[in-house]
């Protein structure tokens, strides 16, 4: 990736998290949240952890360069394809932990009490687009080229949990 | 307080273990002498120390006839190896295991190697043998420890930034604000990420905590589990209880940067091993050897001093000898460096590991087993990277003392806050716990690793290997530095410059007699001949005659390549300028055609590009530098004048330049000694900082600390600056972590150490710490502190994002 699409990735990351944390979108979510409602507040967490993963896919290739050196250095009786193999491993438990976060905030209660505390939930919003960093990074270090197919990926598993786990209390 | 030294093996005991009236530096040393007997113990004292491989040698008591079942080997990886005598220890006890034929433990590599009959043992018995003793041990799977250590730091910290992330609201005291359920929900959410990063992440510590209970040795692990343990229960009891504040997440966080501080530790002994491993796969395993008449192969330790050794083309020579009969090219790459195989005739030396080319030779063993040259090499390696730097050693003592110290000042904050103070037993308690947590050292753990870490990538870079850990410090304190002059200042190539008269038939014409040579000054003018696309025709009757030249006929005359024949007078036109280029430096060369002075060849080893560049920077450096050789004086001279060296010694043996190395250093110096053939071997291992070019000899890269893997003399005042820089790192860590306990601990007692307090301090100091050593890779501080205050600027442009919803 070059420079130049480094930083409109970055730039295209930073205008989609002030989207999600907009004032329009977060009293539509808050809205739906006192009425119990889920999944308005869902997008909106969805939308946070997508402008991570753009961050996370810009800077994507700097980040596994400085891993992968740090593996050489610190795994020096492996091989390369010992060392690629546990980039993996590194990788899956990032998506796979950003998505059990993303899981996490999808409960009407918690988001509530979020948006009782301003305090908390910017940590929240914060924490949540850390962890599409993370897994922007990670996605990059499975699919090199190819991770943008993440973009599509965790929204369709998020989705499923949502359709599946909380179908109960949607919309509204 | 006097300082104790341990009764076995010498070492610094602190805190002492004591027996029977003795102190002990560990309990493997303890244990190691009551196997023994003292009467046992004072045999072994053949000088100074203990002779380790003497005791090694001792044998145990047999417990099994060979050959009784099936044989099986066994290699087990060790953990909480203290000191060598641990290593005796265990391999001592595991060979007097039923069973065991045979054992050797590594103590460089933490490794134990078995032989066993699988009818009356197997490997999980031998296993558990061992963590009976106190040591942890596992099947060994090469690379798969540091995998293991990998695996845990990395999962451990990726949920422990989870729990960091989900801790704000406990840092914030907002937590009891929070509905009950959601409360409730973060609290047990929090537990429940926490507890496999305690107990799975930090196994490692709890294990060697657990040892040193048992043994009465208070340790770096046993601080480690007690504040991870400490705050982990009391957040859980927090939780269950409602607790204001909780834990969690120092705990996780703890786990994870000590493990760090493991992980690359384990690496750089695994660098270590591979290299000791390398050297001896060049040994032969077989030697065929003449008995009763007869040739028979043997293993190649059960050749005797002495003995007829019978050396085929292809084999490597499994001992130290020297030729019987025959003639054979031997390739010597492996000890000299020398590309270019070496003729060898009955009188010459043939040293194990080296590759016969083309002949059968027939040898008289004169050093067998491990008297060889490359299994005192593998030795010395081996014993070298067993060391430990000075500053990693003072951090080493540190922690001994740091560790009982913490232990004793949290149990007095207890008491002292409940009794003295009349605090209740929950804040007493949570004062204590605090100043454990708090004094954990992780900084002081990672403190000299990570330097040396970020150390050994900048030297990658600069094309400089790091040989062992203390080459660093090593290499810090040197203020003279030795050079050998062929293969380190030149280019160990041999072209030539020049002839006269300069005819180019003549060239050819000596150029076809060396066809035949292998010697470098014969390539040389055969390059040369080549190079200006003459043509050369091999010659007939082709004879080398050693140390004096080759001859042969050429279209029907006789020609011949050499120094020249006393009974020959040069002719003046050609004698002048001979003796001038002898005076540069410059090999002289005689090509006679039919008995009469036909050319005078001149050959030149030019000095490396970079060397005058290399000694000036040295020279900045206020390093005083020197060349010794084993070359003539005029042309060692010559050499020296080219690249601005004064101090030349030349016709120098080996063991000159070690003993050069020694008055020097008897002098007060601190020497460094860059060299790259097995004749420099002495004065690498001699001097305070030995330096190898890695296309020398494999011997004289084994004996260097450091190794210049590209063939750059700018890397040597490189590499010292580099080396300077990262004891002025080390120093400044170690000096942060000492200074943060010191401000923390007290804030800890008196009750200031609040969950965001902890949090904050210990991100701090290990910041600190990473950032001051990663300056050693990234070169500068304000890059460093640039990198920093972008991530802050991001963060803080995300939080004023979500703060103002736009």
């Amino acid at each position: 990736m070059t420079a130049t699409r480094q930083r409109l990735g970055l730039i295209l990351s930073l205008l989609l998290y002030a989207a999600a944390v907009s004032a329009p979108l977060r009293s539509a979510g808050a809205l739906a949240d006192r009425s119990g409602c889920v999944e308005a507040h869902a997008v909106v967490i969805q939308l946070l952890m997508l402008a991570g993963v753009v961050g996370g896919l810009a800077v994507g290739a700097p980040a596994i360069s400085g891993v992968q050196r740090a593996l050489q250095a610190m795994m020096p009786g492996a091989d390369a394809a010992q060392r690629a193999g546990y980039l993996r491993g590194l990788a899956w438990a990032l998506i796979l932990l950003s998505a059990a976060t993303n899981a996490l905030w999808v409960a009407p209660a918690l988001n509530m009490a979020l948006d009782a505390q301003r305090a908390l939930l910017v940590e929240a919003d914060v924490l949540l687009y850390a962890m599409g960093v993370l897994a922007g990074i990670g996605w990059h270090a499975l699919l090199d080229r190819d991770g943008w197919l993440g973009l599509l990926l965790m929204p369709a598993m998020a989705l499923m949990i949502l359709s599946s786990g909380v179908i109960g209390r949607g919309w509204c | 307080m006097a300082v104790l030294n341990c009764h076995l093996c010498g070492l610094t005991a602190e805190p002492p273990v004591m027996a029977e009236g003795h102190a002990f530096c560990c309990h493997g040393c303890r244990e190691l002498w009551r196997l023994l007997g003292e009467e046992r113990i004072a045999e072994l004292r053949t000088g100074p120390g203990l002779n380790w491989a003497a005791l090694r040698a001792a044998p145990a008591e047999p417990v099994l006839e060979a050959g009784a079942g099936e044989t099986a080997t066994a290699t087990l990886a060790l953990d909480g190896l203290w000191c060598s005598s641990c290593a005796v220890l265990v391999e001592q006890v595991l060979r007097r295991t039923p069973g065991v034929l045979g054992g050797h433990v590594d103590y460089t590599a933490s490794r134990a190697e078995v032989v066993f009959d699988a009818e009356r043992t197997s490997a999980p018995d031998l296993q558990a043998v061992v963590q009976r003793l106190g040591y942890g041990a596992r099947p060994d799977q090469g690379a798969a420890g540091d995998a293991d250590l990998l695996r845990r730091f990395s999962r451990s910290l990726v949920v422990g930034l989870l729990v960091m992330m989900l801790s704000v609201p406990v840092w914030s005291g907002l937590l009891p604000t929070l509905d009950p359920p959601l409360r409730d929900a973060l609290a047990y959410g929090l537990w429940l990420l926490t507890t496999p990063v305690v107990f799975w992440g930090g196994w490692p510590f709890l294990r060697g905590a657990w040892v040193s209970l048992r043994h009465g040795v208070p340790t770096m692990d046993l601080l480690v589990a007690v504040g991870t343990l400490a705050a982990y229960a009391y957040s859980a009891i927090a939780v269950l209880t409602g607790g204001r504040y909780l834990y969690f997440d120092i705990a996780g966080m703890l786990v994870s940067f000590l493990l760090l501080g493991r992980a690359i530790d384990s690496a750089a002994r695994a660098r270590a091993a591979s290299v000791s491993r390398l050297l001896l796969e060049l040994a032969a395993k077989e030697a065929v050897v003449i008995r009763a008449g007869g040739e028979l192969a043997v293993p190649a330790d059960q050749v005797l001093a002495g003995e007829a050794v019978v050396l085929r083309p292809g084999q490597k020579a499994p001992v130290d000898g020297e030729v019987l009969s025959g003639r054979s090219a031997v390739d010597e790459a492996s000890l000299t460096g020398e590309g270019l195989p070496v003729d060898k005739v009955p009188g010459d030396l043939v040293y194990a590991g080296t590759l016969n080319q083309n002949g059968r030779l027939v040898l008289r063993a004169l050093r067998v087993g491990g008297d060889t040259v490359l299994s005192q090499t593998a030795r010395a390696v081996a014993a070298a990277q067993a060391s430990k730097g000075a500053w990693q050693q003072l951090a080493d003592r540190v922690v001994r003392v740091f560790v009982p110290v913490i232990l004793l000042i949290s149990v007095a904050t207890w008491a002292g806050g409940h009794w003295l103070f009349h605090l209740g037993m929950a804040p007493a308690l949570l004062r204590a716990i605090a100043a454990l947590v708090i004094a954990c050292p992780c900084a002081l753990s990672v403190a000299t690793p990570l330097a040396v870490a970020a150390a050994a990538q900048r030297a990658g870079r600069m094309g400089v290997l790091l040989r062992r850990g203390d080459a660093v410090e090593r290499a810090a304190g040197v203020d003279t530095v030795l050079l050998d002059k062929t293969g380190t200042v030149t280019t160990g190539v041999a072209t030539l410059a020049e002839w006269l008269p300069a005819d180019d038939g003549l060239l050819a014409l000596a150029a076809a007699v060396e066809l035949g040579s292998e010697h470098p000054l014969g390539q040389a003018v055969v390059r040369a001949a080549e190079g200006r696309r003459l043509r050369v025709v091999p010659a007939e009757d082709f004879m080398a005659l050693p140390g004096t030249g080759v001859s042969g006929r050429v279209q029907g005359r006789a020609v011949s390549v050499g120094v020249l024949p006393p009974s020959i007078e040069a002719p003046a036109a050609l004698a002048a300028p001979a003796a001038e280029w002898e005076q540069e430096g410059r090999t002289v060369l005689w090509l006679l055609v039919d008995g009469a002075v036909a050319a005078a060849l001149a050959v030149s080893d030019r000095p490396r590009p970079d060397a005058a560049t290399a000694i000036a920077d040295l020279r900045r450096a206020g390093v005083e530098v020197a060349m010794l050789t084993g070359d003539a004086a005029g042309t060692a001279r010559a050499v020296a004048s080219l690249i601005g060296i004064e101090r030349v010694l030349a016709r120098q043996s080996p063991l000159d330049k070690a003993a050069e190395v020694a008055r020097l250093q008897a002098a007060g110096r601190r020497v460094a000694f860059v060299g790259d053939g097995i004749n420099d071997a002495p004065a690498l291992v001699q001097a305070d900082l030995g330096i190898a070019m890695a296309q020398g000899s494999d011997i004289a890269v084994e004996a260097g600390q450091l190794t210049l893997a590209r063939p750059a003399l700018r890397s040597v005042p490189q590499v010292l600056g580099l080396a300077r820089q990262t004891v002025a790192v080390i120093r400044g860590n170690l000096l942060w972590a000492l200074l943060y306990n010191v401000i923390a601990v007290p804030a800890a007692i008196l009750g200031y150490a609040q969950p965001l307090f902890s949090a904050g301090a210990m991100v701090v100091s290990s910041a600190f710490v990473l950032g001051n050593s990663l300056r050693l890779v990234g070169g500068s501080a304000r890059r460093s502190v640039a990198a920093g205050l972008w991530v802050a600027g991001a963060a803080a442009v995300l939080v004023a994002l979500a703060w103002w919803s736009l």
